[in-house]
C-alpha cells in the first residue's frame, strides 16, 4: 500500500484505459462459456473439461499448486 | 474424468477458524444484515474469553495454526484496551507450538490512528466492508439515522494505506451492483484496493429476503461474474479477486474439495456470552423453529468434545451429512464444492439436508463455470504466461472472510 494519498488515483488513471482496451480482447472467450441457469450440465461434461484444461496446464506449468481443496468460510 | 470420492464429515476434525463475537453491537444498520441483536451493547467479559482460550487450547481438535476472527457485530466497537488484555490472556495460555493469527472484519467507521497502530503491532489481518462507489455503498450501508457511511469507510481505506497496512475489501453484491462490474473494478483500482471478495445478499437469519432472489437475477449475476473475471484475468497483479483465486485453486486441487462449514469443529464460533456453535458461523445468532438456538454448549460448562454428545448437535450433524450426500448424488460441481454452506441451506429451504440453493448456484456453480471458462480461454502456454497464472495461484493459508 502507498503512503502517498494521491497514488491510488494515479493508478486509477492508468487502469481506466486498460479496462477499456481489454473489453474487446476478451469478448470472444467469454461467449464460449455456458449458462447453468438455463441448462444444467452433467458431471461428466464439467469433469472432462476440468481434466482437459488442468492436464494441459500442468504440462506447461508443473509447479502449479495442487492443494486448494478446502472451501473456507467467507461470509 | 476426474476421480470422485465421498466426503466423510466424521473424519477427524481440525479446528482452523475460531469466530469470536466480542459484542453483538454494530454501530451501523445495514439493510441486508443477518444479525438480529445488533443493537445490544453486551460485551464478552475477559473471564469468558479466558474460558474460550482454555476450551480451545485443551481441545484435541486443535491444529498447529488457528485464526481468531473477531466478528459478529462491529468488533471495533469494543475498546482497544479490551483486546490488549484479551491477547495477553490468550498468550498466557497459548501452546508454544500454536500459531495464532487475528482477523478483524470491520465497517471501518471506528478506525483511527490507535487502531492502525494496534493492527500493526499485532499483525492482525484486516477486512473492510465496502460495497463500491458511494451510491451502491450508501444504498444499504447506513447509520441508524439513515445516513450513508461511504465517506467514513473510505477514510478508513486511506488510514490503512497511510500506515502501510494490507487489507482486503468485502463487497456485498445486491441486484443494482450486478449492473456495474466495470465501475466496481475501476473503483477498487482507483482507490488502491488490491484484494476484493464478493459476498452476495443472502437470505439468512434476520434478513429473510434478497434482491438476488428475484426472477432473472441469476442471469445478471452470471454476466457480472463473467465480466469481472475478464477484467481480472486481463490485468494480473492489479486486483486479486477472492472468488476467482479460490475457484482456480479448487479446479487445480488433486483431492476433492471439502467445505469447512460441513465438518464439525473445523470452524468454532463463540458468542459474547460464551455460547459455542460450529458448522456455519451464522448459526450462532440464529433461531429456528425446529432446532431453537444453535448453541451446542457454553464455555463455562462444556469442553468442545462434550458438544459431540449433545442431542441437538447430533441431530444437526446428521441432517448436514444428509445434505452433503444429497449434493453428492445430484450436483455435477460437488467435487469442487464439498456440499455447500449449511446455514444457507437452512435459511433458504428450512432444512440442512437440502442440496441446491441460490447461494450455491451463485457463489459456487457460476463462479466455477466462469473460472473454468477463463482457463479454457487461456489454453496455450504463451497466453498463460502472459496472464501470470503462477503468481495468481500462490497457495494461500487462509482466504476466509467475514462481513461486518
Amino acid at each position: 500500500m502507498s503512503n502517498q494519498p494521491d497514488r491510488p488515483f494515479a493508478q486509477g488513471t492508468a487502469v481506466v484505459s486498460l479496462v477499456a482496451a481489454l473489453t474487446c480482447a476478451f469478448a470472444g472467450n467469454a461467449a464460449a462459456s455456458r449458462n447453468p441457469v438455463a441448462a444444467a450440465p452433467d458431471e461428466t461434461q464439467f469433469s472432462a473439461r476440468v481434466k482437459t484444461v488442468v492436464d494441459q496446464l500442468r504440462r506447461s506449468e508443473p509447479t502449479l499448486p495442487r492443494t486448494g481443496n478446502i472451501a473456507e468460510f467467507r461470509n | 474424468m476426474v476421480e470422485r470420492r465421498s466426503i466423510d464429515i466424521s473424519a477427524a476434525p481440525r479446528l482452523r477458524l475460531l469466530v469470536l463475537q466480542p459484542t453483538p453491537f454494530c454501530n451501523i444498520d445495514c439493510s441486508y444484515c443477518y444479525l438480529s441483536n445488533r443493537r445490544s451493547s453486551a460485551r464478552m467479559t475477559l473471564e469468558t474469553f479466558a474460558l474460550v482460550c482454555r476450551r480451545v487450547f485443551e481441545s484435541s481438535f486443535l491444529d498447529r495454526r488457528l485464526t481468531m476472527a473477531w466478528h459478529g457485530g462491529e468488533p471495533l466497537a469494543v475498546p482497544i484496551a479490551w483486546y490488549r488484555d484479551a491477547i495477553a490472556i490468550m498468550e498466557e495460555q497459548r501452546p508454544a507450538a500454536l500459531e495464532v493469527t487475528h482477523r478483524f472484519q470491520t465497517n471501518g467507521l471506528p478506525l483511527n490512528e490507535a487502531w492502525a497502530r494496534f493492527f500493526a503491532q499485532t499483525g492482525a489481518r484486516i477486512g473492510l466492508s465496502i460495497d463500491g462507489p458511494p451510491d451502491l455503498h450508501d444504498a444499504n450501508r447506513r447509520t441508524r439515522r439513515g445516513l450513508g457511511t461511504h465517506h467514513a469507510a473510505m477514510r478508513a481505506v486511506r488510514l490503512l494505506q497511510d500506515h502501510d497496512l494490507d487489507f482486503r475489501v468485502i463487497t456485498v453484491l445486491t441486484e443494482p451492483s450486478l449492473e456495474e462490474p466495470d465501475r466496481l473494478f475501476d473503483f477498487y483500482v482507483r482507490n488502491g484496493i488490491k484484494e476484493v471478495g464478493f459476498n452476495i445478499e443472502e437470505i439468512e437469519g434476520a434478513h429473510a429476503t434478497s434482491s438476488l432472489a428475484r426472477a432473472g437475477v441469476e442471469a445478471k449475476f452470471w454476466r457480472f461474474i463473467r465480466r469481472f473475471f475478464e477484467l481480472a484475468w486481463r490485468s494480473p497483479g492489479l486486483l486479486k479477486v477472492r472468488e476467482l483465486e479460490t475457484a482456480l485453486g479448487h479446479l487445480l486441487a488433486d483431492d476433492p474439495v471439502w467445505d469447512e462449514q460441513n465438518k464439525p469443529f473445523a470452524v468454532v464460533s463463540v458468542s459474547h456470552d460464551g455460547a459455542i456453535s460450529t458448522f456455519s458461523p451464522e448459526l450462532l445468532d440464529a433461531h429456528h423453529p425446529r432446532f431453537g438456538r444453535f448453541a451446542f454448549g457454553n464455555v463455562a460448562t462444556e469442553r468442545l468434545c462434550d458438544i459431540e454428545h449433545s442431542s441437538l448437535f447430533q441431530q444437526v450433524s446428521r441432517e448436514i451429512q444428509a445434505g452433503i450426500e444429497a449434493c453428492e448424488r445430484s450436483c455435477p460441481y460437488f467435487r469442487w464444492c464439498g456440499g455447500g454452506a449449511p446455514a444457507n441451506k437452512l435459511f433458504e429451504t428450512g432444512r440442512f439436508d437440502a442440496s441446491e440453493t441460490m447461494h450455491c448456484r451463485m457463489t459456487r456453480q457460476i463462479v466455477l463455470e466462469e473460472a473454468l471458462s477463463g482457463l479454457e480461454g487461456a489454453s496455450n502456454v504463451h497466453e498463460l504466461n502472459a496472464l501470470s497464472l503462477s503468481s495468481r495461484l500462490e497457495p494461500k493459508v487462509d482466504c476466509m472472510e467475514l462481513v461486518s
